[in-house]
């Protein structure tokens, strides 16, 4: 993070010859090179690193899709796949000698079945546009990132995006029955079928959450839930973050498994109540948002006992919404939480982590210690139900030595999760932002083995290069630079 | 039967480039192909390594009865969500990885693979 990237050395010659070869089949609209127009696609959601692009390709058909990847691979120049940009790990930043493929007009939904339960959409749908053509019918796309009104199905796929609801419906590679696409090579590929199996090898799953390395998606089709007629949730207040940590667990262990279940510090709390006046406890420690769905009877039953548990795990207040407008304002601030701080914080840095439930206390507390270690402030709001962590660091892009404190912060927190066993992304991904930090999450030979699979698809390494898997030379200098970059522990239990 | 015992034996059959045909309780050998190669029974690679009910993960080797691991999540009123069909009392948990099949829930809840 907060690499400083030189203003692009474009090779003139190199850019007129793609273009020229672009423009062969692209309308003139379709293909951009010069600065004003390539300048808004520097970089994604993570704008510390931006890149303005050589070229950048829109193409409006799949025909068109296809002939641009061949094209390129033809020429050797690396293409960067795009959604709407917004991505948090800087999966979509561009390269200074590519051709950035926006896939923003492909903007259709192409079949929604409400029998089948199933949509057919292009990958440049937005999210929140499928759960709209869908609610007709009762019915929903359960995946919900923060995002959602602007965030794009092709973009979920390629980071398996997450979301508050996750915990109960499960990430993208849970609601996702087929991708298809195109390899950098222009060749067709599909993964996954309409019915719960297909045969062969699970590689729809291999797909999912491949950070558009193994191919470009086309389209997606989605499974659809029905909507739960009944929502509610209780908002607990907790003087001690360990207990609410705790209270999350007991809440798993006695077998509810909550739609939604979010945790907020106070820092968080108050940054976004001037904001969204969602009526949070301000003098809490920390507060839980806990949401039950479902038929309104078992609504019922089951907020009682998430009230039973929480109470006996301490909480020292309880409020339940009494209708849909008070749920839905008790869930602006939580969603609202990251534009929020940005009413209290020149900038801020928004990390993904996950840990064992069990250890939230422990690694909240490492999290408080790193604050006052680096001088930076950082609120934390997240999906503390499965363990996901966003921690909030608070910084301003225009001091150096702040961002460099902050870059080392986030190092530190994410190695933590490892200590701890857990891993280094819940739901963003690793893009260009936790590269090194994945040689901490895996030794040489397993890296070794993500490589071959990229190989597989693009022997030449064209596809999104340099992201999400750092090679073992870039590992080795990691290493030397890391002291306790050493094996991470527990390495044979899986990583949550 | 340690993992170091089950790799040495199947570097073992590698180097002598002899197909192996792994089983756990043998309780599927029914479905599919007729089970060619050397026998390589997993069924002694057993025993659940780590579970902590809230977490919702439990980690067990492969040669773990199905039974067991169904009887543990129990005790926490937990369930495997997709029903996996034992066919059989020895069902290990590895063969019911290796056969993918999943119960009536499955629509509902998702498959093992979910």
């Amino acid at each position: 993070m907060g690499e400083a990237l030189p203003r692009r050395d474009v090779d003139a010659a190199r850019q007129r010859e793609t273009v020229r070869a672009l423009r062969e089949f692209l309308p003139a609209r379709a293909v951009l090179w010069e600065d004003e127009d390539t300048r808004p696609y520097e970089c994604d959601g993570l704008t510390a690193y931006r890149r303005v692009p050589m070229v950048v390709a829109l193409p409006e058909t799949e025909a068109q899709v296809q002939r641009v990847l061949a094209t390129c691979s033809a020429l050797g120049v690396p293409v960067v796949p795009r959604g709407a940009g917004t991505g948090l790990s800087g999966g979509a930043l561009p390269l200074g000698d590519g051709v950035l493929l926006s896939m923003a007009k492909f903007m259709r939904i192409l079949r929604l079945d409400p029998l089948a339960r199933l949509a057919v959409v292009q990958p440049g749908v937005r999210n929140a546009a499928i759960s709209e053509a869908a609610a007709p019918f009762g019915l929903f796309y359960a995946p919900d990132p923060s995002s959602q009104i602007a965030c794009t199905i092709g973009g979920n796929v390629a980071e398996n995006s997450g979301g508050v609801h996750c915990l109960k419906y499960g990430l993208t590679v849970h609601n996702v029955l087929r991708v298809k696409g195109y390899t950098v090579a222009g060749e067709a590929v599909s993964f996954g079928s309409e019915a719960l199996d297909a045969p062969g090898y699970d590689l729809l799953a291999l797909a999912i959450g491949s950070e558009g390395l193994l191919a470009v998606t086309t389209e997606v089709t989605v499974r659809l839930l029905p909507r739960p007629p009944a929502a509610r949730v209780v908002m607990a207040s907790f003087d001690d973050v360990q207990k609410a940590g705790d209270a999350v667990a007991a809440v798993i262990a006695a077998g509810i498994i909550p739609a939604g279940l979010e945790m907020m510090d106070r820092p968080a709390t108050r940054a976004t109540e001037e904001f969204a006046g969602a009526g949070y406890d301000l003098e809490a420690a920390v507060i839980l948002l806990c949401e039950s769905d479902g038929a309104p009877e078992e609504v019922e039953e089951e907020v009682a006992r998430m009230r039973e548990v929480l109470a006996r795990a301490g909480a020292t207040r309880m409020t339940e919404s009494r209708d849909e407008t008070e749920r839905l304002r008790f869930w602006s601030g939580r969603k609202a939480a990251f534009p929020a701080m940005g009413r209290i914080s020149p900038d801020y840095y928004c990390m993904d982590g996950t840990i064992p439930r069990r250890r939230l206390g422990e690694v909240l507390g490492f999290i408080a210690e790193m604050e006052r270690k680096y001088g930076l402030r950082c609120p934390n709001v997240f999906h503390a139900g499965d363990g996901n962590l966003h921690p909030l660091i608070l910084f301003d892009a225009n001091d150096a030595d702040q961002l460099r404190r902050t870059e080392a912060f986030a190092g530190e927190v994410l190695e933590k999760c490892v200590a701890v066993g857990g891993t280094i992304t819940g739901e963003h991904g690793v893009g260009v932002e936790k590269i090194d930090q994945m040689c901490v999450q895996f030794r040489p030979a397993e890296l070794e083995v993500f490589h071959a699979v990229k190989r597989a698809f693009d022997p030449r390494g064209l596809l999104n290069p340099g992201k999400a898997v750092p090679t073992l030379a870039r590992c080795a200098e990691f290493g030397r630079r890391h002291v306790h970059a050493a094996s991470a522990p527990h390495a044979d239990l899986p990583r949550f | 039967m340690t993992a170091a015992e089950l790799r040495e034996r199947i570097r073992e059959a590698a180097g002598r480039r002899a197909a192996l045909c792994l089983r756990g309780g043998g309780s599927k050998d029914f479905y599919g192909g007729e089970p060619r190669g050397e026998l390589l029974e997993a069924g002694g690679h057993r025993g659940i390594v780590d579970y902590d009910p809230t977490e919702l993960v439990l980690t067990a080797r492969g040669g773990t009865p199905l039974a067991e691991v169904e009887s543990a999540l129990a005790a926490q009123d937990q369930m495997l969500a997709f029903e996996p069909p034992h066919f059989g009392r020895g069902a290990t948990l590895g063969g019911c990885v290796a056969a993918g099949l999943s119960g009536p829930r499955r629509a509902a809840a998702g498959a093992l693979r979910d």
